[in-house]
Formats: C-alpha cells, sequence, structure tokens
C-alpha cells in the first residue's frame, strides 16, 4: 500500500501524559526522514481528554465540571472530537506523503488492518458504512462512527484521526480495552444514556494492552510490509517534542484556544 | 475528472492563485482536485487581515472529516482579505472551490514570483 522500500520502525512505548503523548506524535512527523515510517504503540499515564486541532471546546465542555474531574486535558494536532483516554491501547503511524499516497485511502486501510487483529482476538467487528459528515461541534468522537471506522453492532470500538504535517502523514487513534466514554458524554451536557461506543472487554472479555498491542503490530507489519526494527526515538525527535510540549501542548492557552 | 482551470495560477500543494483587476492582488484558495481529495470540509481556519506571510509559510488550516491539513501561502504578501463566509459554510471549498470556496486575498511582494508557479497544464500533469 504505502511503499515497499520503506524501513519501519516500531515504537512500543510506556505510558506517558497526555501533553508528552501528543508533542511525540507531532515530532515523528516533524522528524522523520523521507524514507521511514513509524508505528507507535502507547497508553496514557492518567485519564485524558483530548480535544480535536479545531474542534469548539470552549463553551461546550463545561467548565464547572472540567475543574471537578480528576483528568488531564489536551488538544490533539490532528482533527476530529474529543476523546477520552483511559483504559485503551493507543496507536499512531507516520509516513511520509508521496503523490501515490492518498490519506483517505490510508485510513480506510489502517482500519481495516485494525479490524483483522481485533477479529484474530476473536472481536466481531466491522467497518462503520455509515456517510454521514458530523460537524466539527457533535460532541465527543465516540458518539458517532465515520465511514470506514472500526465498530461492533454498530457502537465505535476505534476512534482515529489525521493530521498532514509538512510532507508526512500522522495518524492516530485508540482501541477501547476498557472504560466507559459516556464519562465524556456527561461533561459535554449529553445526559442521554445511549450506548454509542463498545470496548473490548465487553466483546471478548478483559485484555491487556500489551496483548492487543501484539495483535495490531503482527498484522500492521504484515500489511505496511518493508522492513521493521524496534528501535527508541532520535535525539532529533526527543528535541523536538520537548519543544512542542513546552511551546503548545503543555500550554492552556493552546487546550482551550476555542 | 477534476476541473483545471486555464486562467490560474497552481502550486504542488494543490493551492491555485487566481489574478484580479489590481495586478499585485490575487486571490488564493485549493483546488478543485484538493477538494476532491480532502473529502467533506467542516472547518477552515484563515490569518488576520493585514498578516505578512512569507514564501511557503503556513497561513491556515482546513479540516476534512477526521484530517487536519496545513495551508501554504506560495509567495511572499500582505493579506488583504478573507473569506469569512467559510466560518458559517466551509463545504463552500467543497462546492465551488474557485468561487465562493476562496480563502484569501493576497497583495503580493514581487508578482513575478508567481509566474514560477505551475501552468495548468503543469499542474494537470503533477495530479496525473
Amino acid at each position: 500500500m504505502v511503499a515497499p522500500e520503506i524501513s519501519w520502525r516500531l515504537i512500543h512505548d510506556v505510558p506517558r501524559s497526555g501533553p508528552r503523548n501528543m508533542a511525540l506524535d507531532h515530532a515523528l512527523a516533524v522528524c522523520l526522514p523521507r524514507n521511514e515510517g513509524v508505528l507507535r504503540l502507547y497508553s496514557w499515564k492518567r485519564p485524558t481528554v483530548s480535544f480535536g486541532r479545531n474542534e469548539p471546546a470552549v463553551g461546550r465542555y463545561s467548565e464547572q465540571v472540567v475543574c471537578s474531574t480528576n483528568f488531564e486535558y489536551v488538544r490533539r494536532p490532528t482533527g476530529g472530537r474529543a476523546v477520552l483516554h483511559d483504559k485503551e491501547l493507543t496507536y499512531s503511524i507516520v509516513i511520509p506523503l508521496r503523490e501515490t499516497v492518498r490519506p483517505r485511502e490510508i485510513y480506510e486501510e489502517i482500519n481495516r488492518t485494525l479490524a483483522k487483529a481485533l477479529i484474530s482476538l476473536n472481536a466481531p467487528v466491522t467497518l462503520s458504512k455509515d456517510r454521514q459528515c458530523q460537524p466539527l461541534s457533535s460532541g465527543p468522537c465516540f458518539q458517532s462512527p465515520a465511514a470506514g471506522e472500526v465498530t461492533a453492532n454498530g457502537r465505535k470500538l476505534v476512534g482515529s484521526a489525521q493530521a498532514r504535517i509538512g510532507g508526512r502523514l500522522l495518524q492516530h487513534g485508540s482501541i477501547l480495552l476498557d472504560g466507559d466514554q459516556s464519562q465524556l458524554d456527561g461533561l459535554f451536557g449529553d445526559t442521554s444514556s445511549r450506548a454509542t461506543s463498545v470496548t473490548l472487554r465487553e466483546l471478548v472479555g478483559a485484555t491487556s494492552p500489551d496483548f492487543v498491542a501484539r495483535a495490531v503490530a503482527v498484522n500492521l507489519k504484515g500489511h505496511l510490509g518493508g522492513k521493521w526494527a524496534s528501535v527508541g526515538y532520535t535525539h532529533e525527535e526527543i528535541e523536538t517534542a520537548g519543544r512542542l510540549e513546552n511551546e503548545r501542548y503543555n500550554k492552556t492557552s493552546w487546550t482551550w484556544r476555542k | 475528472m477534476s476541473e483545471i482551470r486555464s486562467d490560474l495560477h497552481y502550486t504542488e500543494e494543490h493551492e491555485y492563485l487566481q489574478g484580479t483587476d489590481d495586478e499585485s492582488v490575487y486571490v488564493i484558495g485549493i483546488t478543485d482536485y484538493a477538494q476532491g481529495e480532502l473529502g467533506d470540509v467542516v472547518f477552515v481556519e484563515l490569518p488576520d487581515t493585514g498578516v505578512i506571510l512569507q514564501k511557503m509559510e503556513v497561513f491556515g488550516t482546513i479540516e476534512a472529516v477526521k484530517a487536519v491539513s496545513d495551508l501554504y501561502c506560495p509567495v511572499e504578501g500582505e493579506v488583504i482579505d478573507i473569506n469569512t463566509d467559510l466560518d458559517d459554510d466551509p463545504s463552500l471549498v467543497n462546492s465551488d472551490p474557485y468561487g465562493a470556496g476562496w480563502m484569501i486575498r493576497l497583495r503580493v511582494s514581487d508578482p513575478t514570483e508567481v509566474d514560477e508557479l505551475l501552468t495548468p497544464d503543469g499542474y494537470a500533469e503533477h495530479i496525473g
């Protein structure tokens, strides 16, 4: 799909804070050489709400409720709407953009491969065919699946988003292992009890992040092809992530910019 | 089939420049091909008027379903107007990219820079 000559790096990271996680994903996109790709698998140090790059949050998420929760807040570099990151495995993929690489096709192919990985864990998932376009102000991400997203019985299991940064494409997303996205619905002021998301625990029982990470890595490696190595961050990536964390992702003015 | 207008200048990043009655002022937007590739546009973020943009500086972002992309200014100049209609209806970029979906008006510092951009034939070749 992408390009067979690409060398891939697999980074299975430790849990980190929201600003650090977003800064690292962004830094990978900024620093990645033209012939490399990265798959990063990670989780979060504490429950974190992430807003989409352009999502209106001020005035929509009740400040009073926000202050009373123990969640961390961050704004992503990617599009889409709010996600509560808690008991999940997060993936990010960074690849160089070329004329032959179409972001929407990548989106669908990655989701198809994630579905294959989850089916290998006996989760009965399919890809959503819903083509309805939801506005950015329409509430949390897991309230409605977009076309091509991984669902089970119409309920969303994986939520993903993309950003084109320079000449690279960043796609990251949340695979829900357990937990309750409806806590976020409450922050948004939606008190209905609609079950719009689903977790792996509901589908196949308790799973560990490492177990799911292995299935995701095996399937993505098989699909993306190329040479793979488990190598950490470069010095340049760490430096860039530090700068982005200080100048953007750790700043309230960025998180609550709109 | 994407529309490529013969009276426009183009960039490899899929922006167009359209001349106006004032030879130093150009209207900038994204091409029909670009809007088709992005899909349904849900948000466009533009700069303030009066901002001076350097060549290839990011002047805003555009978000289609789930995907954010930077917008690049292909030549140096001053933003003299922005399309505020896109705040209320960003889908104008999809429905009329060369008309109501325009993004900024730029007073170009050096109009000869515009001649260095892609011709319609060059852009057609670029998108294959």
